[in-house]
């Protein structure tokens, strides 16, 4: 396999889903507008209704644990929603389908969207941050130590994608889940925003809770990047590290292993898409 | 000369999900699932193919013809490697389309699988595409000038692909097909939507692709594309195939089936029809009424056209009627499809 094709190929996967996303050129704007009017409405809650002794762990203000929170979530939603929608998306457009007939591998296609994800993300995460500062006085921790939360931060992201690559492993595989998707997905989306301390610490959940978003790398890697920013590098941060490793890669594997299976079924089954009482086959 | 695709006992399966109907709805499942999984289900199997077998030899043009649901789409979208047959396998120059797909990957070029999005333009659409296909790049801007001048798109290739009338979309494909240089093109409906006009420049150059020594397997609904540019036919119904042949052997096949072109005046067609019903006629279909003149063009399908010509000239004497023309032809291949598609049925039943 010639990695310098596959970069090639991908690159131009992502630069054309550019050019498609300046077709709708207000679309970034009213994406800004939405992360203004986000943080407004926290800051407003945070300033009259919440004490701020809540967050004194990670040394950042409610509004500043929020807002990090928040834009490391963007990022984080995106490495778990990218590589399912990447292979939802090439199902129902039946992109899959042809390309499984050309010297492309399957897997080019969903990188180069999975990536090409990322760079809207990447801007609301920047934005979340910047708004943040600039408009209502956030702070985030120690500025020297933000090299390494961003290492910690990619590791995460990488860990997050094997999510992802799960949720499309059992969509390619199970035609009940495929049918299902828009409502699983909705769920784990709702529970990962919620529950893996983005908006809150995950300590005030209780018990049950908190033992569930613990087996998603989100949760690590939220709270490692907020600590990370406020004591930096810390041996008391290793076992939240291993953990996010351990996790990341039981997605990761599982996930690749559900992935390859399911593209073989959908091979042999065909692309089958829903409709009103029938499913009908359109091979 | 050696095969250059093998279809070897090829079946294919699909199972459905139908709601039936007087099943209570569920509302939580609906909730869930969506309106395909409401009420009450029951998983049926069609078979798409069932123990198809041929060869095409190189720089043949394999014809795959058949009524919709016949199976065909599925055939080729086996040989492509988008879909894996349940039972048997092909063979691409020798590759198994299931075990060994990435290299037959390497030796096809279909023209139902361009990839892209419908804000680019055409010019667009086949850059991209020849990069998924590891085409050379520095060869790619002359090539895609050259098969978007074949195709007859040349002049509208910078305008964006979702303004394309469907016959635009179609040539678009087809250069696809053209762009990436394979020794197997695999064509699905080639010409459906194209005008005349431009359909018969383009069955020259799919001609001309297989002089030059390509394999194509197309499949078609038009007859036209048979006549004109196969070498061989397959005849599929219902996933089996019903015959094998040249559009020569074809006609051998059906045999003595003749066409019998007549212009009478003066002369009731529903009688007439009643006073040919025992001379081995098989139809007789009205193909034009000319109001001033009261002349009526007939075509007789029969096996034996001397008696037909027989008993018409004597209707004619005996009710005052008059023959203005006669043309006996050999079976068109239209009749010899019909007519195979009805065996078939009769096999079925």
């Amino acid at each position: 396999m010639n990695v310098r094709i596959i970069f090639k190929k991908v690159m131009i996967l992502v630069l054309s889903d550019i050019r498609t996303v300046f077709v709708f050129q207000f679309g970034i704007l009213f994406q800004i507008l939405n992360i203004i009017i986000g943080i407004a409405s926290y800051y407003f809650v945070f300033k009259y209704f919440l004490p701020a002794n809540v967050v004194t762990e990670y040394g950042q203000t409610p509004l500043s644990f929020i807002i990090l929170g928040m834009a490391t979530n963007s990022l984080l939603i995106t490495a778990m929603h990218s590589f399912y929608a990447a292979v939802n998306n090439a199902y129902y457009k039946r992109t899959l389908e042809k390309i499984l007939t050309t010297t492309t591998s399957p897997f080019t296609l969903f990188l180069g969207s999975v990536i090409s994800s990322f760079l809207p993300s990447i801007v609301t995460t920047i934005t979340y941050l910047i708004v943040g500062v600039l408009f209502f006085g956030a702070r985030y921790g120690d500025l020297s130590n933000a090299g390494m939360a961003l290492v910690i931060l990619a590791i995460g992201v990488v860990c997050t994608l094997g999510v992802g690559i799960l949720l499309a492993g059992l969509f390619c595989i199970s035609p009940l889940f495929r049918q299902s998707s828009n409502f699983i997905t909705t769920l784990i989306n709702l529970f990962t925003t919620t529950f893996t301390g983005a908006m809150f610490p995950v300590s005030v959940l209780p018990w049950w809770i908190r033992a569930i978003s613990y087996l998603f790398p989100q949760t690590y890697t939220i709270e490692l990047v907020r600590l990370t920013l406020a004591y930096g590098p810390n041996l008391f941060l290793i076992d939240r590290v291993a953990a996010l490793l351990a996790s990341g890669v039981m997605f990761l594997l599982i996930g690749m292993f559900i992935l390859r299976k399911g593209l073989y079924k959908i091979r042999k089954e065909g692309f089958v898409l829903p409709e009103k009482g029938i499913t009908l086959i359109l091979t | 000369m050696s095969n250059s695709v093998e279809v070897r006992k090829l079946s294919k399966y699909f199972s459905a999900r139908v709601s039936i109907s007087g099943g209570k709805p569920n509302w939580f499942m609906k909730l869930i699932f969506g309106s395909s999984l409401s009420g009450r289900v029951k998983v049926s199997r069609i078979t798409a193919l069932d123990s198809v077998s041929f060869s095409v030899k190189r720089g043949e043009i394999f014809g795959l013809l058949g009524p919709n649901g016949s199976g065909k789409t599925t055939l080729l979208k086996i040989l492509s490697t988008a879909l894996l047959p349940d039972e048997g396998d092909a063979y691409i120059h020798g590759y198994s389309v299931t075990k060994e797909a990435e290299n037959v990957r390497k030796l096809i070029t279909t023209n139902f699988s361009l990839i892209g999005n419908p804000y680019w333009t055409a010019r667009q659409m086949l850059e991209y595409w020849a990069i998924l296909n590891d085409e050379d790049p520095s060869e790619i801007k002359q090539r895609i000038n050259k098969v978007l001048d074949l195709v007859g798109l040349s002049e509208r290739a910078d305008e964006v692909v979702s303004r394309y009338s469907m016959g635009m979309k179609v040539r678009l494909n087809l250069a696809a097909s053209f762009l990436i240089d394979r020794k197997v093109m695999l064509l699905d409906e080639p010409l459906l939507g194209i005008d005349p006009f431009a359909a018969k420049e383009l069955r020259k150059v799919i001609r001309d692709k297989a002089k030059e020594g390509r394999t194509i397997v197309l499949a078609t609904n038009m007859i036209k594309d048979i006549e004109e540019m196969c070498d061989k036919v397959c005849i599929l119904y219902k996933g089996r195939v019903v015959a094998i042949g040249t559009p020569e052997m074809l006609r051998k096949i059906v045999g003595g089936i003749e066409s019998v072109y007549v212009v009478v005046r003066d002369i009731s067609v529903e009688k007439l029809k009643e006073a040919l019903d025992d001379s081995e006629v098989l139809t007789i279909s009205l193909l034009k009424e000319e109001v001033e003149s009261g002349g009526v063009s007939l075509k007789i399908s029969t096996r034996d056209s001397v008696l037909v010509l027989d008993r018409l000239l004597d209707y004619a004497k005996n009710t005052g009627g008059k023959v203005i023309s006669v043309n006996v032809s050999g079976p068109s291949l239209e009749d010899v499809i019909i007519k195979l598609l009805n065996k078939g049925k009769e096999y079925e039943r």
